[in-house]
């Protein structure tokens, strides 16, 4: 029977040639990536009275450490600074080779720089947004920080094979229209549990033309569907990027025609606007024009969401001679130091400074309220990953999410706008 | 093996109750002590005043979306919820919850079922779970919880079942 890209993955991880959705699995893992909350593993152990906390990984050459949340330590009351250093410690007493400490970037994006993510791999993380691996074509999932304790000693983790479902996007997105909005599109249709334990595959004309950050940023926001994977096929832009930077050998995977899918969806993408997300859920989307009376406070582009070079892009073509507006703080967090630099050599950094942007070093902070907190009764519109409430500082607050278009043009504004007004 | 049962006072909370308002960031690096005192407080102020230990959460859908972190599986074991049932439970959460030891339900129409203050009964048969309104009746069953997940909770969590395999000389 045909196998859908997360079962070919899944069966291929753990030695088995046929595989269906429902079937639990313990699957080989080829790669996980583990930040800031590396040293909780280490604490739970010892509470757990494992003597001597984490004592050994089973293979160093697929343990990637850094720091990202929180990066440089950000407080005075050096709670923070603290657990770098016990990272660091950990580090040195496990020998691991692959450490990027606070100097790499965004763990995910700094994963793709460097070649640890390639076509039909399987990659755990404890973090949420690990399904965004899926756009090179890589099973990408998140797990907590206790179930990883399991997979550094076994290199191994039990999984439910999830059922699939294919969404279809066909047409041409209009000027201004980006794969964010595509996101957005399916977040505001079908809710935020379309997904729900369930893989996603992305196929059809318009995911075919567009660019690898585009997916990476379809791929990164499935989680908020409920999405355990989301997947695209491995194609001439995928295999072009990971050719000279694969850390190992590959295998893209591809879905067989008769693969059985739990539903397919359409989407016409000709027909999307720029949409926004208003608080405090993913659910209640709109086209931008309808939050026209919305003034805001702050603009957010980054994280692992949107702080790619084409989201930086966006930002410097809609900014280019103009000025953030007088009553609104914009920030652009690059997701990783490669990205910073791309930015910096095309110009794209310049431009934002010189339109009065807040440009910052490559980390969560922009997503997470870690930098640019937001203060009761502020108003944020942000290209990153969440609008919940309180992410960002102030349960009080309000945040709405948009592509980095929308929010680099809101951002002029002062207020909420489609960005097609200032292109 | 005898049927496990679970019964406790259900704590009710509605749908979409996301990770950043169990868990909200600007308290969760001063540890669980002070994580307890904010937990929900975006939802409902004062929400650790409202639990006791043994008392069951029941919420609607999509509990637990969001964000991986684990302190918002830990601040339950904090709180001493035995259980976590709602209509729907993030992937996440749901994994973190049987991670910890904690026995979490997805039950479509649990929020109907039973009221905040009504006495909750969780049985644990052998072919289904059956969740019983003690205090008004009614009751809802699901599948059994899958013998994968069902050897962690018995061990009581993930650290533990790793105790036991390492001391086997793993």
């Amino acid at each position: 029977m045909g196998m859908t890209m997360a079962e070919k993955i899944l069966a291929r991880h753990s030695g088995m040639n046929q595989i269906k959705a429902g079937e639990y699995v313990t699957a080989k893992v080829d790669q996980v990536c583990i930040y800031d909350s590396f040293i909780d593993i280490e604490k739970g152990m010892l509470e757990s009275g494992i003597e001597g906390g984490l004592t050994r990984v089973w293979d160093k050459s697929r343990v990637v450490i850094l720091i990202d949340h929180g990066a440089p330590a950000m407080d005075k009351n050096v709670k923070m600074a603290q657990k770098h250093v016990a990272i660091r410690n950990l580090v040195k007493k496990l020998d691991l080779p692959l450490f990027f400490d606070v100097k790499a970037g965004i763990c995910h994006q700094v994963m793709v720089d460097k070649g640890f993510i390639l076509p039909g791999s399987f990659v755990v993380v404890p973090d949420s947004h690990t399904t965004i691996y899926g756009a090179l074509n890589c099973g990408g999932t998140g797990i907590g920080e206790t179930e990883m304790a399991w997979v550094l000693h076994f290199g191994e983790l039990w999984f439910q094979v999830p059922e699939t479902i294919k969404v279809e996007v066909s047409g041409d997105l209009k000027e201004g229209v980006t794969a964010k909005d595509i996101f957005l599109h399916i977040s505001g249709t079908y809710g935020t549990e379309v997904a729900q334990y369930k893989s996603m595959e992305w196929v059809g004309p318009t995911i075919d033309s567009l660019s690898l950050d585009g997916r990476l940023c379809i791929a990164n926001q499935s989680v908020e569907l409920g999405a355990k994977f989301s997947l695209f096929k491995a194609d001439q832009k995928t295999l072009d990027f990971v050719k000279d930077r694969a850390v190992r050998s590959y295998e893209p995977v591809q879905p067989d025609p008769d693969a059985k899918y739990e539903k397919v969806y359409e989407v016409d993408a000709a027909a999307l606007e720029p949409l926004v997300a208003q608080p405090h859920s993913l659910e209640v989307v709109n086209p931008a024009a309808f939050y026209g009376d919305v003034k805001i406070n702050q603009a957010n582009i980054g994280g692992c969401a949107n702080g790619r070079l084409e989201d930086i892009a966006w930002a410097a073509r809609i900014l280019k001679g103009k000025t953030v507006h007088r009553d609104v703080r914009c920030i652009v967090g690059p997701a990783s130091w490669v990205v910073y630099k791309e930015a910096m050599q095309k110009g794209y950094l310049e431009t934002l400074i010189d339109a009065g942007v807040i440009v910052c070093h490559p980390h969560c902070g922009p997503c997470t309220g870690m930098m640019g907190a937001m203060a009761p009764g502020e108003v944020c519109i942000t290209a990153t990953s969440r609008n919940f409430k309180g992410r960002m500082g102030s349960p009080e607050a309000s945040i709405y999410l948009a592509s980095p278009a929308t929010v680099a043009a809101s951002a002029i504004a002062g207020h909420i706008i489609d960005p097609r007004e200032v292109l | 093996m005898a049927d496990r049962i679970i019964k406790g006072k259900v704590v009710k909370l509605g749908d979409y109750v996301n990770t950043d308002v169990i868990s909200p960031s600007r308290w969760m690096r001063e540890g669980l002590d002070v994580l307890r005192l904010h937990t929900m407080e975006a939802i409902r102020k004062d929400f650790y005043r409202d639990v006791n230990p043994g008392d069951i959460l029941v919420g609607g859908r999509n509990f637990g979306c969001g964000s991986h972190r684990e302190p918002a599986t830990a601040i339950m074991e904090v709180l001493g919820v035995s259980a976590i049932v709602a209509d729907s439970v993030a992937r996440l959460y749901f994994r973190n919850c049987i991670a910890f030891g904690i026995p979490v339900f997805a039950v479509d129409g649990i929020s109907r079922l039973v009221e905040e203050g009504e006495e909750m009964e969780i049985v644990l048969h052998a072919d289904r779970v059956t969740f019983t309104n003690k205090t008004k009746g009614g009751e809802l069953s699901a599948l059994p919880i899958p013998e994968t997940m069902a050897r962690v909770l018995e061990a009581g969590g993930v650290y533990k079942l790793l105790k036991q395999r390492l001391a086997e000389g793993y």
